[in-house]
């Protein structure tokens, strides 16, 4: 092999390496998604685009008319769909959204995801529609297709049908007072534009006491499991004589996963000192039920180490869950909790 | 409770006068200082069991009824008093009454809280359970003890038991989860106004809380499952290093008797590997957060910095920057005298100065000049990681984010009705 050849030898390698190094460093330096790109993408696309029976104009012209010039829009980057940690888990990329929200001078919130692409790859085809809702006093009514929102924003008896989920503490709202009382630690008054009271929660259209609790009208037809379709022609009236009663105490199991996406507060068993001495480790898996209004009232052992139970149960008792609807009314549930023990160094 | 007792105080005043009066010997003197102690000692017990036992409306004063929360941290334990005027709807809650007791509830070397600070805690705790009955008459069943994730020890179970003991109270240890969404109730109003206009704030904004041990972060996010209905999750990141967590690491690393300078050298280069090493990786799983315009800054590395750099700030939100950073790690390495003993000057009121006065020398107690080091290092750390260099971002501090998540605690516990 002459001197020349072991030259255009190296120099192909040391070429083909830099190449690869380039490539290599390149994909693990993943592009961090722009949100200003993604956000105007979103902002452009005709609202046609997102759904055939919305008019051709800009989605963000369109948003805008409406919830009206009266409403604080922002929009920003925001995660998609399920929890990016179990996606992330699978190997799988983070979708990402431009996620618009306008508060309403009547108090309600409106919230529209259109997917724009990963947060790995940067943005990806077309923006699409992905999920949208209303929050209306306490309460999240679904928007399944955007063609829906003018309608659900319509007034309460447009959202009459949905399925609403109630959501605890949220609306909270705590006072400080400038000086707590007989020498509390002095706090001060949170200034104006932060604090403020939010806007009148004003019923929007003139039905007085319908406001929507539920899905009275849907159940009414015994038939929990068609939704309708949000045509007020095809509803009830929804007076208060049509509100059906829930049933009575009826028990539905859920999975633990989900049981576990609805905990309000979470409680981590104690390690128990004998246990540990011991050496008792596991997991121990608790039965609970849950109460209309989220609360464990019911907690006994399945499986797990007799040492680690008792822990088990204490923890599993001060568990705090959002309520579980069924067509609105909110249901007793019964689900497991698996608590795992390790013991460490 | 002074109220109710005052007029049988009045009477017995006037029995103990005519008593006086028709007795006038020395052996009717004694008699009559007898009575007295007597009636002190029948008022004093009838004031102690009328402040246990007689609860007159259920621990409700004003219009509101009362709740009361004790909250366990590494550095502490904190106390509130809320009353809700609507429990139905939780609104209208008002904090009545915080005090905060500082003691050391690290873990030793062999990972577990001394018998010593087990001790002490339960005894601020059960100070605190007294004074909430006899001061406020909050029920018992509305009193309420939790502990924050960040306590994190071998025998937590000998303190639970301390304190079951001592004052009958049981503990609810918290997990990470839902002490992030405790702090993003408690720290973040739902809506902010631009002239006339309102916006929903909470959909926009994150909470960080650099801890003692841990730093926390967390953001609300309206999801969608694929089946199911929408909810807004609370989404919790957590790194294992705190202030002090990372001053005990850097002394590790640079040696205890190493000088500031050396110190900050060596926290720089383990804030390269240990902090933003464990941010990026968090970050990676839940990416939302660096995209959120504002951050509400929480810990006592916070509240240094906003009281060591705007002493005469005393707004309740006091909006930061990333020079204010800067600057504080900078003041830090280069001069933490200068820095821990700021110019009060351009505040005139007394009574603020006052208050300022205590507030830094909370801040010197609290902090040495290595650990103040330390704590600027993760505040650069997670100023970088979470792009609060971006146009629009906006940083606040909240003054009262220490207590808001006992006081949201109690919110929740007030708004969801009677305990089973």
């Amino acid at each position: 092999m002459g001197r020349s050849l072991k030259l255009k030898l190296c120099m192909s390698v040391f070429v083909v390496t830099a190449v690869w190094i380039l490539l290599w460093g390149g994909s693990l330096q993943a592009p961090a998604i722009s949100e200003k790109q993604a956000v105007a993408s979103a902002q452009r696309i005709l609202a046609s685009g997102l759904d055939a029976e919305l008019p051709s104009n800009p989605f963000a012209d369109w948003f805008r008319q409406m919830v009206g010039p009266q409403a604080g829009v922002n929009w920003q980057l925001s995660e998609c769909g399920e929890r990016p940690s179990m996606l992330v888990a699978q190997g799988r990329s983070v979708p990402a959204c431009a996620e618009v929200n306008a508060l309403l001078p009547d108090g309600r919130k409106v919230v529209v995801m259109i997917e724009v692409g990963t947060f790995e790859k940067g943005i990806a085809g077309n923006p699409s529609f992905s999920h949208a809702a209303i929050e209306q006093e306490g309460e999240l009514y679904p928007v399944r297709r955007l063609r829906d929102l003018p309608q659900g924003l319509s007034g309460p008896a447009a959202l009459k049908d949905r399925y609403s989920v109630k959501f605890v503490a949220l609306n909270a709202n705590l006072r400080w007072l400038s000086q707590g009382e007989n020498g509390g630690k002095a706090l001060h008054g949170a200034s104006a534009d932060e604090t403020a009271p939010p806007p009148p929660a004003a019923r929007p259209t003139g039905t007085p006491g319908a406001r929507p609790t539920g899905t009275p009208a849907a159940q009414s037809t015994g038939t929990p499991g068609a939704r309708p379709t949000g045509t007020p022609a095809a509803q009830p009236t929804g007076t208060p004589a049509a509100q059906p009663t829930p049933a009575p105490q009826e028990t539905r199991k859920i999975s633990e996963g989900v049981v576990r996406g609805n905990a309000i507060v979470k409680v981590e068993p104690l390690y128990p000192a004998s246990a540990k001495k011991m050496q008792a480790a596991g997991s121990v898996q608790v039965q609970v039920t849950i109460s209309e209004e989220g609360r464990v009232i019911e907690a006994t052992t399945v499986s797990g180490h007799p040492l680690l139970r008792n822990s088990a149960v204490d923890a599993a008792r001060k568990w705090v869950f959002k309520r579980t609807m069924l067509n609105g009314v909110p249901v007793r549930v019964q689900s497991t909790l698996t608590f795992v023990f390790t013991l460490t160094q | 409770m002074r109220n109710g007792a005052s007029p049988d105080l009045r009477k017995l005043e006037i029995l103990a006068m005519l008593v006086a009066r028709k007795r006038k010997s020395k052996t009717q003197r004694a008699q009559r200082a007898l009575s007295a102690l007597l009636l002190i000692a029948l008022f004093i017990l009838a004031f102690d069991v009328n402040a246990y036992w007689q609860i007159p409306a259920a621990g409700k004063t004003g219009s509101g009824q009362l709740h009361g929360g004790i909250e366990i941290n590494p550095e502490g334990i904190k106390a509130a008093v809320i009353r809700v005027s609507d429990p139905e709807q939780g609104a209208g809650a008002e904090v009545i009454y915080t005090e905060v007791f500082n003691t050391a509830l690290t873990r030793n070397q062999n990972g577990k809280v001394t018998p010593e600070a087990i001790k002490a805690a339960s005894q601020a705790i059960l100070r605190f359970y007294t004074h909430m009955r006899r001061q406020y008459q909050v029920p018992p069943q509305q009193i309420y003890v939790i502990s924050s994730s960040d306590l994190d020890a071998d025998n937590l179970e000998e303190l639970a038991n301390e304190v079951r003991n001592s004052s009958g109270a049981s503990i609810t240890f918290l997990s990470i989860e839902s002490e992030v969404r405790l702090s993003i109730i408690g720290t973040i109003p739902r809506r902010y106004r631009e002239g006339t206009t309102w916006f929903d704030n909470r959909s926009q904004s994150a909470v960080i809380d650099i801890g003692s041990d841990k730093t926390k972060a967390g953001y609300q996010q309206f999801r969608q499952p694929l089946l199911g209905d929408p909810y807004y999750d609370f989404v919790a990141f957590e790194i294992s290093r705190g202030t002090t967590s990372f001053t005990d690491e850097v002394n590790r690393a640079a040696g205890e008797d190493s000088g500031i300078s050396k110190f900050a050298v060596s926290a720089k280069a383990l804030s390269e590997s240990s902090i933003k090493a464990a941010l990026r990786s968090e970050l990676k799983k839940k990416p939302g957060l660096a995209y959120r315009k504002k951050i509400y800054l929480n810990g006592a590395i916070v509240r240094a910095m906003a009281t060591l750099l705007h002493p005469e700030d005393r707004q309740s939100f006091i909006t930061l920057t990333v020079d204010d950073i800067n600057t504080f790690y900078q003041r830090a390495v280069n001069s933490p005298q200068l820095l821990l003993n700021p110019s009060l000057s351009r505040i005139r009121n007394d009574e603020a100065r006052k208050e300022v006065e205590r507030e830094l020398e909370a801040v010197r107690s609290a902090f040495t000049p290595k650990s103040l080091v330390a704590g600027a290092e993760i505040l650069k750390a997670v100023a970088s990681e979470c792009n609060f260099q971006e146009e629009g971002k906006k940083i606040l501090y909240a003054r009262f984010s220490n207590m808001s998540s006992i006081s949201s605690y109690l919110l929740l516990r007030a708004g969801d009705g009677p305990q089973p």
